[in-house]
């Protein structure tokens, strides 16, 4: 008989830190000075909110390190 | 179900990453890649790139209530990025304003509205500074102005990007 496999996958407690001025400030940090971007950390963000916001910051940090963007043709 | 996966603060920040990223298109690709005299023609209709943002809101958040596991519904870079340049490439914000425009202007501003899909399927991704996938982009951008792809196959293609390091095309065969 197999042994059974524990879930390994867990709930998301995501929402536990709505609104954690200390760990919002700190990612933040992280991110570009993105004008409007910033006025969002004043808000009451959840985890999975400033996540996205730090996709932006990271993926938009990527898009300008890549030069080879406008030699691209059809 | 939930009825919300993506909240308001989200959308704020998407708007605001596509808004940056066509200022940031602007200067970099059509002040440098078009006739001098048509740069001043080029714009952009907010409306309509609102519209299409939108769009992709409502097309990702139901992909994201339907096919992502209920434990997590959040939507990864490579799903903002696959939905929203297919939204971008599908209702074209970008036109010319000059009346009478040329013929020879009519199809640089149409390719103009793929080429700014692709910065915005760029613009989510992290790839490894110099590891870049031309060939791919290319093919991205063909796929952007002449097909009508899925946000799922773009943001398959999403991840194909950034995960495909060693990317070494394979010879052509000799005619």
């Amino acid at each position: 008989m197999p042994e059974p496999v524990e879930n390994s996958i867990t709930e998301q407690d995501d929402d536990t830190l709505l609104g954690d001025p200390e760990l919002i400030v700190s990612r933040m940090e992280e991110l570009d000075e993105i004008p409007g971007m910033r006025q969002l950390v004043g808000q009451q963000l959840s985890n999975s909110e400033v996540e996205v916001l730090e996709m932006c910051a990271r993926g938009f940090a990527s898009l300008q390190a890549d030069t080879h963007l406008n030699r691209i043709r059809l | 179900m939930s009825t919300e996966t993506i909240t308001p603060a989200m959308k704020k920040a998407i708007r605001l990453q596509i808004t940056r990223t066509w200022q940031y298109f602007h200067r970099n690709f059509i002040r440098t890649q078009l006739p001098s005299d048509l740069i001043p023609e080029v714009r952009i209709s907010l409306p309509v790139l609102h519209e299409a943002i939108d769009h992709a809101f409502i097309d990702i958040d139901r992909m994201a209530k339907w096919h992502l596991p209920e434990h997590d519904r959040r939507p990864d870079r490579h799903k903002w990025s696959g939905f929203s340049a297919k939204w971008v490439a599908k209702m074209r914000p970008i036109y010319c304003a000059k009346p009478g425009m040329s013929v020879r202007a009519l199809p640089l501003i149409n390719i103009l509205n793929a080429h700014f899909a692709l910065y915005i399927f760029r613009c989510f991704l992290y790839c490894k500074e110099g590891v870049y996938h031309e060939p791919l982009s290319k093919n991205v951008l063909y796929a952007l102005h002449y097909r009508d792809l899925t946000g799922e196959t773009l943001a398959l293609l999403a991840y194909s990007y950034e995960t495909i390091v060693d990317f070494t095309p394979l010879p052509q065969p000799s005619s």
